[in-house]
């Protein structure tokens, strides 16, 4: 093409113009037809999507959410409306340069089975034409990020992965180019339990950095109340029943639809809703390794404490010791109780109250991202924590019933 | 077995077999590439498109219905005696083969593969070459030995209306039964043929060891 | 949008009767296909036919090509080769299904896998080798019967037989392991389970052997010329030896035809026996 401004370099600036905070997709009358369907998959929705947040669209099984996510990146092309990109109109580009500007992340994972992981990674780079050096580095810096040390792992091939791995490649590789914008479909929807909830945490810590524009479709309320900043619940033809935060979804639900389908015990849900590094953690009485056994017996007795948090040099909790640990001629390391329950900042006080039921302590132990001690939660700062909660979103409640949305989306 | 080896001593013998068994190679080889490069072609677009593929895949299945003696005699009249008619012939029996796995060899790849290929911005052509074809490669080579093996065995009957190969020493053998030297030449023949097919299959297994990535290895 | 001035009602109405259009409309391409594929390869068959009796009628034949283009002797010819292929087929299906059938038993099952790949190598041997090796053994062993239609049958069988038993068992080995040992759970003996179970759904592997065979049959028998057994192959030859262009296209048409017609039939034998839902 021969115009000044190809659609690449306009579209390689995308979110460059937005603010954070300020709507970054906006979703007009967006409409999928199938042929052969009487009524549309996806009828008019209409949604602003803020830079910098994760919006998930959640909904019951075939309510269209999937496809109103598809039809952002034109993965399915849209019967009638509009996409506005950062006050761009994508409708009409051509879809593989907008593509390259949109990390995707779907449930399958998709990686490229005939390729290395290394490679998987450096798609959307190599697609741009970036040079080999810059694609490398970048391709070992976001390894690294998502936890797959780069030696070990850049040269194996997809089937030589676990499925949590194969997602962290999956969502390295959607992040390779650094795109503004992720589209995420079920992408932990497929994993286990455990390492579900492992990688929701450390993706909610990644984005706590990356501030990407996220839209995350998800079948799970739980899901959607942990990781959405915002939820966009939907029903059959991709209907918006309520668009706001999880906190306004599960104190004041706008409908019946809304209320089912957040269902009951929303009060616990609500503890999925704040992390742990939201609540000031209660200091234990701790010791490191490298201190002198006389030194910690006397801080012990001086205390209050009935046990002692015994943490190694890279101050990350070791075991718990009683007087009687202290006391005996044995290494430290090998008396007391070993220290489980622990919990990252990142998780949420569900996670720590879930720990602290399992843990024999009753208490959960925080931890940094290194696994270094930042303090203790029990129980009754859980409860402490529901109740300001609570105070919180009346108040929230209160000021968001002064504005009327509807009012200030026609200004 | 003393009377087959006998046979095999012989030079002239032996000149004869390799340069039949030249032939024989030739007559397998050039339909083969010929079929693969039409096979591929074929069988991408009975891919992409639903309505012909039930059209693509019937005709060529249609071919390999005809017995080989007649294809090649239909031939005779329009392009001569010889190696033509039986290389046509050869090559519409090797289409099916190859159009037939190409076409479950494209399917086989994991849509979610395709669909995130799309997603990040590949177009048709380079999900086609970079992403679908690599991975329905193991399938596509299979169809290619397959026919490879057919081939080898029907280009034998190319002999009996004039064709080259390893066919003509069976025909000599036929002629002659039973007359002394004729299970000689029965023997050689279709021993020759077999270890051909045998050599073809070693081929494609050193071929799939070179081309077929590791990561999609069984 | 213009669908606001139509009521709801009348909307639906209208969405409905297209929706109704549109269903007339695949049924009746529907009956299109099915009327081309039942009757297009027949029609087609008899045009080629037709051409085929104008362009051999409209030539000067010279005296040997009237001589070999009878009616009678191509019907001759035609009858024996649809003889030796269903002799053949006949043959090699009762030795190669119930074989199959065994070699596939539980107890049998472990030497299936050799069988199976023995039946892959065999691929590799050229039919006009192995015709030529069996019928040769005829020919020398005083024992057998040197001409006529059996040492020929037997060759042809003898051809077969690998392929056809290679797919029959590879057909059983497909049937649901999970349905037979559903079957095996609700306490059916084995025997109970082959009745009931197995065989019903093996037809379809029986009957696409049956087609199979009749193909790959009707094919070589083409071949049968050269050991004394007639068939249409004889004309083709005798025209490529004659050099005598309407006796070898002649040939070549009807041994074309006759296949493409017996692939035909035995494909709507085995559309129709196919039992419902599999």
């Amino acid at each position: 093409m021969s115009n000044a401004t190809s659609p690449e370099t306009e579209i390689a600036s995308l979110g460059e113009e937005t603010p954070p905070g300020q709507t970054m997709i906006e979703l007009k009358d967006l409409t999928k037809r199938f042929p052969g369907q009487e009524t549309p998959a996806v009828d008019r929705l209409n949604l602003e999507i803020p830079k910098g947040e994760i919006v998930v669209f959640v909904g019951p099984s075939g309510c269209g959410k999937t496809t109103s996510l598809k039809m952002i990146n034109r993965i399915i092309e849209p019967s009638s409306g509009n996409i506005i990109m950062d006050g761009q109109d994508v409708t009409s580009i051509d879809p593989n340069q907008l593509r390259r500007r949109i990390g995707y992340v779907i449930q399958q994972i998709g990686l490229f089975p005939h390729i290395r992981v290394g490679d998987n990674v450096a798609t959307v780079p190599n697609l741009l034409g970036w040079d080999r050096e810059r694609t490398t580095a970048r391709v070992d810096e976001l390894l690294d990020v998502v936890g797959l040390p780069p030696d070990q792992y850049r040269e194996r091939f997809p089937k030589e992965l676990s499925g949590g791995q194969r997602q962290r490649v999956g969502v390295a590789r959607a992040l390779a180019a650094d795109p503004p914008v992720l589209l995420m479909d079920e992408p932990f929807g497929a994993i286990d339990p455990i390492t579900r909830t492992r990688l929701q945490n450390e993706f909610l810590r990644l984005q706590s950095e990356l501030q990407k524009t996220i839209c995350f479709v998800t079948h799970d309320i739980d899901e959607a109340i942990k990781m959405g900043d915002r939820i966009a619940i939907l029903r059959e033809g991709s209907r918006v029943a309520q668009f706001a935060t999880p906190e306004e979804i599960l104190t004041n639900p706008a409908n019946e639809f809304v209320e089912d389908f957040v269902g009951t015990g929303a009060t616990l849900k609500r503890l999925k809703l704040t992390r742990v590094r939201e609540v000031e953690p209660t200091e234990a009485l701790v010791g490191t390794v490298d201190e002198d056994r006389a030194e910690l017996r006397r801080r012990f007795d001086e205390s209050e404490w009935t046990a002692m948090l015994l943490l190694d040099e890279q101050r990350r909790p070791l075991q718990w010791l009683r007087g009687t640990d202290l006391r005996s001629s044995r290494p430290l390391t090998e008396v007391g109780l070993r220290a489980r329950a622990t919990v990252e900042e990142q998780a949420t006080l569900s996670d720590a109250l879930e720990e602290m039921l399992l843990g024999a302590a009753g208490v959960a132990i925080v931890v940094d991202r290194r696994g270094a001690y930042q303090g203790l939660l029990d129980v009754d700062d859980i409860i402490t924590a529901i109740q300001t909660m609570r105070d919180a979103t009346a108040e929230f409640y209160r000021a968001a019933k002064l504005v009327d949305p509807e009012a200030e989306a026609g200004a | 077995m003393a009377f087959f080896t006998e046979y095999l001593a012989d030079p002239s013998t032996q000149r004869e077999l390799l340069s039949q068994t030249a032939e024989h190679i030739y007559l397998t080889a050039v339909p083969v590439l010929i079929a693969v490069i039409l096979g591929l072609g074929l069988g991408i677009t009975a891919h992409r498109s639903p309505q012909l593929r039930s059209p693509i895949l019937s005709v060529v299945s249609t071919f390999l219905t005809i017995p080989s003696l007649a294809l090649f005699a239909l031939l005779i009249p329009i392009v001569g005696i010889g190696a033509t008619p039986a290389i046509i012939a050869l090559t519409l029996y090797a289409l099916l083969p190859i159009v037939r796995n190409t076409v479950s060899g494209l399917f086989s790849v994991d849509r979610a593969v395709v669909e995130s290929a799309k997603g990040m911005g590949m177009s048709a052509t380079m999900r086609l070459w970079k992403i679908e074809l690599p991975n329905a490669w193991p399938v596509m080579l299979a169809g290619v030995r397959v026919a490879t093996l057919l081939t080898v065995g029907i280009a034998a009957i190319a002999a009996l209306v004039g064709g080259p190969g390893l066919g003509q020493e069976i025909f000599t053998g036929i002629r002659r039964i039973p007359a002394a030297g004729s299970l000689e030449s029965l023997l050689g023949g279709t021993v020759a043929i077999v270890l051909l097919a045998i050599l073809f299959d070693l081929l494609y297994l050193a071929i799939g060891r070179l081309t077929i990535p590791r990561g999609i290895r069984e | 949008m213009s669908t606001t001035l139509t009521p709801p009602d009348a909307q639906d109405a209208t969405r409905r009767q297209q929706a109704m259009d549109e269903d007339a409309a695949s049924a009746r391409r529907d009956r299109r296909a099915a009327v081309i594929r039942y009757l297009g390869m027949p029609v087609f068959l008899l045009l080629v036919l037709l051409g085929l009796y104008l362009w051999v009628t409209s030539q000067e034949l010279d005296s040997i090509e009237a001589r070999t283009l009878t009616l009678d002797s191509l019907l001759g010819q035609t009858q024996q080769h649809i003889t030796l292929t269903l002799y053949s087929t006949f043959f090699v299906l009762l030795l190669a299904v119930p074989l199959g059938i065994l070699a596939t038993r539980p107890k049998l099952r472990r030497y299936a896998p050799a069988i199976i790949g023995l039946g892959n190598a065999g691929q590799a041997i050229p039919s006009l080798g192995l015709l030529a090796l069996l019928f040769y053994i005829f020919r020398t062993q005083p024992a057998l019967p040197s001409t006529g239609t059996f040492p020929v049958v037997v060759s042809l069988v003898g051809y077969s037989f690998l392929p056809i038993l290679r797919n029959t068992m590879v057909g059983l080995d497909q049937v649901d392991r999970f349905v037979l040992e559903a079957g095996r759970g609700m306490g059916m003996s084995n025997r109970k389970v082959l009745r009931s179970i197995e065989l019903p759904l093996a037809v379809p592997v029986v009957l696409a052997g049956v087609r199979t065979a009749l193909v790959l049959n009707v094919g070589t028998a083409a071949l049968a010329f050269l050991f004394g057994g007639g068939g249409l192959g004889e004309t083709i030859f005798s025209g490529f030896q004659l050099r005598r262009t309407p006796v070898l296209l002649t040939g070549a048409i009807l041994v074309a035809v006759l296949a493409l017609l017996v692939d035909y039939i035995a494909g709507l034998i085995e559309e129709k026996l196919t039992p419902k839902g599999l």
